[in-house]
Order: structure tokens, then sequence, then C-alpha cells
């Protein structure tokens, strides 16, 4: 953690380039410093370093009186350990039953009808940019062609921007192979660090032309209205909305039993989560794709930060932080499912460690942030941004004691839990863990996967999934922060494939990118 | 210009509805506190359910047993006092259950309130009604003596009006509260699994007609199912572990089948009224809503709903003020100060829930009152070696022989057949009175197991 050793400045430079490099993929010093615009003026937004001093500082504080504390009376210790996690898990079921409520009772989703989508005249449609980043993903490229050219929307008001990686040449090399369409063009970004896909959304940010803007990855299939959608329900928002988040779900959840438990994951966080989120007015994690944004908004926020793994959630939160809202768009995209629990452990670990990243990033100043945000968004930041991960990485440790005890009954774990934290505890374990099983099935039958409900059953063996891939994010936040898993895409055809192309598919192919802090 | 439009509102507004709800349960504990104090007269469940807490909390496994060992005292009623039961001044008495009696008749009242808002009727007149409805003798009869009636009341009406939104607008919303309340009635009283398999005929009904594709049908019963389901999986499962047998809960089931008394077990002890009319009240609402069309207008909302309060309230004032249970009556009256004056240097054994009833009575303070959920006589000789000991058992028919008392259903009656009529093996007639018999326990030359 080397990065981390360094202090907040005040502002800091763009980590430098050769200009013969930038010349090179035909990337101006001008635009090269756009795609650090934030590190410029707002480092102390950035997560080029995981901790600042006062952070660091208040977090040795914290551990030395925890260590006194579990010296002087180590019973006490761990009975107040326990009784501020089962207060937090209590806190953090009646979040979900709210946001569920909500979701289920109310509706702010912005629905917009096939009439009027159809009563739009093109020429009255603004000019749109979509931003594609790819990474070793040649094979996605004719599918993403023949998707993009699905999209509703008059090519002369669109562009799309691929943005490649100069040191991908397989891809790059099979992009420019091909005969584009009029509306799509190669955006080559400089082989530099960090090598996160926020950078090099921050340079096709720089490109764009559109006056909105919206990012899909390689293997979206998003519906062929979703900008015509967008547009509309811009202009039905307050100038204040500054993005619309699209649904995301899988097209291929039936793979395997991984998909159909992600799917069903995913339709929890897009189809009963988000829409509660939006219905409180809390801050909106935005998802990874279909963010559709005004541009021009955006860059007056500098774009996104170009060191943080989750670079979604970050900007969503600080889209609150601005006092700016997110709205949820009901259209949907529809992306490929991690089949290879391999790649999923990968694609949660770098999930986890950005929302870790991200929590700690935002705590910089906690009086300004909860100044900003205010008591009840404040709250709720902490259970979504900061209790995901705390929970994931928590669970194991009761459901360990839980066996424990079952098995054991020793009377140590006991004392633990004297009343009336044994009434929580048994609240969590009976009614708490009910309500995210319940949950999973109201997700499932929401998103009209009616089929899927009876696995969501199953979900507590998924939770343990995500328990791991939480250590493993937790873990390398400490080793590599920014070390970015990249997901590996193209898998559900690599499942249709014969079996040599399958084999060449397995858990070894080239899939992520070492990216030391700068 | 008609001042009735602004009489008129359509959208029920959830403050209102929070507001309401504490203005009413606050009301309902002031008036708990105002009609005797905190530890007034009791009911019967209310005694028990207290008894169970306290014994709860003081991590006692006759309160554990309490608390899950018996269909008729299902966990939920007294989980939701158990708060209150800690608080040493509350601890004794009818007030924690007379608190979760108010939260209940409170969110019956908002429940109805909030379903008489989409005939549009404005907060200044639901107000009103649901204030008028809360001071009604059903709703203020189970606050006054800590009954959990109308909990029971509000999920089924919840289930109900759920259903009802379900099967009208194929709402997701409609079939998942549907779901949690039928469970949440069952966690109440055992009754309402009645509850789930109506919804699951209802249900049916509708899936047959509408022909549904097969993978809806298995997705919408699971939703349906599942809180039902995993709530008697943690009753058997809680009962295997605290109990050593999956289905002890469940032993006046089988016993109950097994005479043919099934169907009063069922409806027995059960307020289906307090029940019954509130829900009737929202379906008629809901039919009138319907017959209306869009003219859902105060002058047909207002007053049938009026009227069907005014009617409800009438009819079922003559269940107030309640009969006190018989049995419980001449405890106190006749067979404690014969028992407190002729045994007091003996041991009395009352086994199975009504021997909460003598907790904290002059018998229990002479040290006479062994109170057990379970018979175990080699466990009581043992620990009154030298004294005599008597056993108390309750009857268990009613003056209509056809009609079975709940004490049908107890632990003494379960465990040994008979026992109020003939005795057993072991026990010698002592003296008898019309709901309680009193026997000698006998020492044998060989242990017994049980009685």
């Amino acid at each position: 953690m080397g990065a981390a050793a360094q202090t907040t400045p005040a502002s800091c430079q763009a980590p430098s380039l050769p200009t013969e490099a930038l010349a090179r993929v035909g990337v101006t010093p001008d635009e090269w410093r756009s795609v650090f615009s934030l590190y410029a003026s707002h480092p102390e937004q950035c997560a080029h370093i995981v901790l600042t001093p006062f952070q660091r500082a208040a977090g040795v504080l914290a551990l030395a009186a925890a260590a006194a504390f579990l010296v002087v009376s180590p019973k006490l210790f761990f009975t107040t350990v326990n009784a501020f996690f089962i207060t937090f898990y209590l806190l953090a079921a009646a979040h979900k039953m709210l946001l569920i409520h909500h979701s289920l009772s109310h509706s702010r989703e912005i629905h917009v009808t096939r009439e009027e989508v159809a009563a739009l005249r093109n020429d009255e449609l603004p000019f749109y940019t979509i931003l594609v980043p790819m990474f070793h993903e040649a094979e996605s490229l004719e599918r993403l062609i023949r998707g993009l050219c699905r999209i509703d929307y008059p090519h002369d008001r669109l562009e799309a921007l691929l943005l490649l990686e100069e040191n991908d040449p397989e891809t790059l090399g099979k992009a420019r192979a091909m005969d584009l369409p009029s509306f799509v063009r190669i955006v080559v970004i400089p082989d530099s660090q960090p090598k996160t896909k926020p950078k090099a959304c921050n340079l096709g940010l720089a490109r764009a032309r559109g006056e909105f803007l919206v990012i899909y990855d390689a293997e979206d299939r998003p519906e062929p209205d979703q900008l015509k959608k967008a547009v509309l329900a811009f202009r039905r928002c307050p100038g204040d909305v500054v993005c619309l988040q699209a649904k995301l779900n899988f097209y291929n959840p039936r793979q395997n039993l991984l998909t159909r438990l992600f799917t069903v994951e995913y339709s929890g966080w897009f189809d009963l989560i988000l829409p509660g989120l939006t219905e409180t007015d809390a801050p909106i994690p935005l998802g990874g794709t279909s963010n559709h944004f005004r541009a021009s908004k955006l860059r007056e926020m500098g774009g996104w930060d170009p060191f943080n793994v989750t670079e979604d959630c970050d900007l969503g939160l600080r889209i609150a932080a601005a006092r700016g809202q997110t709205r949820i768009l009901d259209s949907t995209t529809w992306e490929e499912a991690c089949s290879h629990l391999g790649y999923w452990i990968r694609q949660r670990s770098r999930w986890v460690k950005g929302y870790i990243q991200t929590y700690l990033v935002h705590l910089r100043r906690p009086l300004r942030h909860l100044a900003t945000l205010g008591l009840g968004r404040a709250v709720t930041f902490h259970l979504t941004i900061g209790g995901t991960p705390l929970s994931m990485l928590i669970n194991p440790l009761y459901w360990l004691m839980t066996i424990l005890w079952f098995i054991f009954r020793w009377e140590e774990l006991d004392q633990l839990f004297p009343f009336p934290i044994i009434l929580g505890a048994l609240a969590c374990l009976f009614v708490g863990n009910f309500v995210f099983i319940y949950a999973s099935v109201l997700a499932a039958f929401r998103r009209g996967c009616y089929d899927l409900v009876k696995y969501t059953l199953l979900i507590p063996a998924y939770w343990m999934l995500m328990s791991i891939g939480a250590w493993k994010g937790f873990l390398q936040l400490i080793t590599r922060p920014n070390y970015w898993e990249k997901t590996r895409h193209g898998l559900d055809l690599i499942a249709h494939q014969p079996a040599p192309l399958a084999k060449s598919a397995a858990p070894g192919a080239p899939a992520s990118a070492e990216a030391p802090a700068s | 210009m008609n001042p009735l439009p602004r009489l008129y509102r359509a959208a029920p507004t959830p403050r209102f509805g929070v507001y309401l709800f504490l203005l009413l349960t606050a009301m309902g504990v002031l008036i708990a506190w105002l009609h005797a104090g905190p530890a007034g007269p009791s009911s019967y469940e209310a005694i028990v359910r207290a008894g169970v807490g306290k014994d709860l909390l003081a991590g006692l496994p006759r309160g554990r047993q309490g608390l899950v060992g018996s269909l008729k005292w299902a966990p939920l009623p007294t989980l939701l006092a158990l708060p209150l039961m800690g608080v040493p001044a509350l601890a004794e008495g009818r007030f924690p259950m007379a608190v979760a009696a108010s939260i209940g008749s409170a969110l019956v009242c908002v429940f109805l309130s909030r379903w008489w808002a989409r005939y549009g009727m404005r907060e200044t007149i639901r107000a009103p009604i649901a204030f008028a409805l809360f001071l009604s003798p059903p709703m203020l009869r189970p606050i006054l003596e800590g009954s959990s009636e109308t909990l029971f009341a509000f999920f089924a009406i919840s289930a109900l009006a759920n259903l009802i939104h379900w099967w009208e607008s194929q709402d997701l919303r409609g079939l998942a509260y549907t779901a949690l309340s039928t469970a949440g009635a069952t966690y109440v009283h055992y009754q309402g699994a009645l509850l789930i398999l109506f919804a699951l005929a209802l249900f049916s009904v509708h899936l047959v007609s509408s022909r549904k594709r097969e993978s809806y049908i298995e997705g919408a019963l699971i939703t349906l199912l599942l809180p039902g389901a995993y709530l008697v999986v943690l009753w058997f499962a809680a009962n295997w572990l605290l109990m050593g047998d999956a289905f002890f809960f469940i032993r006046a089931i089988v016993h109950a089948a097994a005479d043919g008394s099934l169907g009063l077990l069922l409806v027995q002890s059960q307020p289906w009224s307090a029940c019954l009319a509130p829900a009737l009240l929202g379906v008629l609402g809901w039919g009138l809503c319907r017959l209306a069309g869009r003219r859902r207008t105060l002058w047909t909302g207002l007053p049938v709903l009026a009227g069907c309060l005014l009617l409800w309230t009438g009819g079922v004032s003559a269940m107030w003020p309640a009969a006190p249970d018989p049995a419980t009556a001449e405890l106190r009256a006749t067979v404690l100060p014969a028992l407190v004056s002729s045994h007091f240097k003996d041991k009395i054994i009352v086994s199975g829930y009504r021997g909460y009833l003598l907790r904290r009575t002059a018998l229990e303070r002479c040290g006479a009152l062994v109170h057990e959920l379970n018979l175990y006589p080699d466990r009581i000789f043992q620990q009154t070696r030298g004294r005599r000991l008597y056993i108390l058992v309750p009857n268990p028919r009613s003056p209509d022989p056809a009609c079975p008392t709940d004490a049908a259903w107890e632990d003494a009656t379960l465990a040994l057949p008979g026992v109020f009529d003939h005795g057993a093996r072991g026990l010698i007639f002592e003296r008898a009175w019309t709901n309680w018999a009193l026997y000698r326990v006998v020492r044998l030359d060989t242990p017994e197991q049980p009685v």
C-alpha cells in the first residue's frame, strides 16, 4: 500500500505521459488533462489513496482504544462488538424492509410509453453519445456492433465511441479491421496507469459531442428505444436530474445455477432496492452501465474518478452530494451474467473493494459529509455503501458461531449474548434472514422470472460466495488497492461453442490489469 | 360554492396514517393505564403471556417452552409485549399485553381508514370514524383485558384486503402482503392457518380461471406460501430444539383428532367475531366502491360505513362486558381460599398454562404451589420429600357436554385422559368443585413415567 503513504495535496497534476505517447494514439494534452480533472481539482474526492492521514490517525486511535478495551475487559469487549454488529444487522434488515415496502407501494421510476416514443420526431432529437469501454473483448465486437445498429435512434444524431486500450492489440486490431458503421468511432486510450474503466470513460467524455451520454458495456443489449426514452425522461425531469439509471438484468439467467442466483440478486437491486432508494431521496449508487447523463453536468462534476474501481457507485454519491438527482428509467439493458465461479468471485471482490474504497473516500470529511447529505440520507449511505460490504464480511463469523452453538452449546458463546442482545440476535436469525430471502423471492417475481423463484431458496449458499468475494476484495484493498479485477465477458458465447473454443476461456486467460496508484 | 368536494380526497396520505396510529396507540395505552393501573385485573391470556414472558426473561426452560410449546399460546403477542415485560414496574399483570392490544386495535383502525381512503374519503371524515371504531367494544375490550384479538384481527383484515387487491390488480404487493399477513395471523393464533388455506383456495380458483402459465403459478404459490411455511417450520424446529420433540406443540391436534373435536379446537377461544366484523366493514366498503364505479363520493361511502359501524358496535355491545371465564372465576373465588386454608403446608401441583393463574397468589406465597408446564412426578417426589402432595386438575368439559373447555387440551388432560372424572394410577380423589378437582398423589413402589 505504498500509495497510501501519500498525503492529499491541495491540487494535483495529471499523471504525466510523454507528448509522443499521447500523439501516438491521437490524444491531445488538453484531453489528457481532462481525464484527471477530478483528481486535479478535488483530489480529496479521488481514490488514489485509500486512507488520508486523518483517517489513518483515527483508525490507529480506534484500534488502540479497542486493544486497550480488549485487555482490560475481554468479555465486555466482545459483547460490545457483538451488540454493535447485531444492531447493525437489525438496522440493515429494517432498512431493507422499508425500501422494499416503498418500492412495492409507490414508484418514482420514469415510465415512457411506446406511444410517446413513436410520437418523437427525428429532427427534435438531441445528439447522443454512447461510450463503450472495452478491454480484451475482441470476441464481443461483432455482437456489439450489431447491437449498436439495432438502437432506435437516428444515426446522424448518434455517436458511439469504442474506448479501446492501446495495449490490447487484439481488440484494437479487430475493431480497425471491421467495417464500422459511420456513427461508430474508435478512441484509443494510451497505455498508462491507472488502467481503469473510468479513466477510459473520462477520455470518452472529453471527446463526446452529445448533449446526452450513456455508457454501455461491450456485451450489453439495451432495449432499442432506450435512448429515446431517456431523452423524453430528461425532458420531463427538473434540471437537477443529472443521471437516469436504466435497469440492468441478464440475458443468460438460465445458463447455470450461478447465473440464476445472480439474476435474482440483480433483480433485487434494480427492481426493488434502487426504486426504494429513489423513493426515499437517498443517494443512488449507480450501476456499471446504462447510466444516461447530461454531458454538461457530468463535465462540471469532473467526470468519473479514474482511480476508483467502482466509479459508478462513487459518481452516484457525488451527484447526491452535489445536490443533483438520479432517477430510475423503466427500460432494461440486458447484460451477460458471469457464469464462471472464479470470474464471478473476482468481479464481486472488485465491487466490494470499490464499495469500501468509495465509503472511505466519502468519509474523509465525515462532518461535512453529514451536513451535505442530512441525517436520513447519511444513514442510508452508511447502511447501503458501508453496510453492504460489512455484512458480507461478518456473515461468515456469525454463521460459524451459530453452527458452533448448535453443535457444542458452548457457554462462552452464551455469555456474548446477554439479554437483550440475544433477542436482537434471534430476530436477526429468524426474521432478518427471512426478510432477505423473501426479498429475493419478490425480486424474481417482480422481474417476471417466475421460474427462478424456487431457486431463491438457495440464496443463502449464494451469500456464502458473496462473503468469499468480499474477503478477497477486502484483503486486496490492503495489498493492491487499485488493482482492477476485469470481468470476463463472452462466457455465454463460449459456453455454446465447440470444446476447443471453450477451453480458451479457462480462468487463466488474461483478464486482469495491474494498476498501481500513480 | 359546494363545500363537499373539499371533504373528499382520493389519495391516502402515509403521514396521516402514522400520526393516527401513534395517537390511537397512545390513547389505548392511556385508557389501559387509567382503567386499573398497570397491574389491574387481567384476562387469562394476559396472565399466561405475562408469566411466560417473565419466565423467558429469567432464562427459565419453562419460559422457552411457554413461548413455543403450545398451539394455543402462539408466540407473536408474547414477543411483542416482551420488551415491556422486562420493565419491573410494568412486568406484572396485563399491562404489556394491553400495550400490544392497543397496537393491534390502532393498526386495525388505521388500516381500515386507509382502505376507506380509496373511496375518496377525506381525512377529516376518516379520522372521527377511526376514533369511533377504536372506542367500540371489540377494539377496546382487548385493550382493557390485555388480549391479542385485535392483533389477529389486523392480520386477518390485512390478508383479506391484500388478497382482494391482488385479485383485482395482480399486483405483487397484494400477493406478498397477503402471504405475510396470513403468516402473521398464524403466529398470533394458530387458527390463522385457516386464513392461509382460504387465501390458497381463492388463489387457486383465480389461477385456474385465468389460465396462467405454469411457471407463474409455481412462482406465485411459493410467494404466497413461503412466509407461512417458514413460520411453521420454525415452530417445529423450535420445538425440536427446546422440547426434543418437533411435534410437541401440536399434541392437542392429535388428541382432538382422536376424539373427534378437531373442529372445536379450530374455533374455540378464537374471537372470530372481533376479526370478522371489521373485515366485513372493509369488504362492504370495497363492494360499495366497486358498485359506485367512478362515483366514489361521500354520499355513497360514508352513510353505509357509518351504518356498518353502528350496526357492528351495537351488535357486539352485547358482548360487553365479557363474561369472565367460569373456571378462572371459581378458582379465585372458591378454590384458592380453600387450598390456602387447608393445604398451606402441602404441595399442590398445577400443570400446564393454568398454573400461571396461581402465580403471585397466597398459594405461591405460602410455598405450596408447584407449577410445571409438564408433569414429571418422580422429580416432584424428590423435591417434596416429607410433604403431602396434591394435583389440581381442570374440568375439560363445559356444562354443555358437546362443548369441551380449552382445558381439554391442557397438559394434565393430555397426559392423563379422564383424570378429572376418574383420577389415575397413584391419585386418590380428595375434593371437587365445578371446574376443578383435587387429587392426592400417593407414592408407588414402582416409579411411573409420567403420572
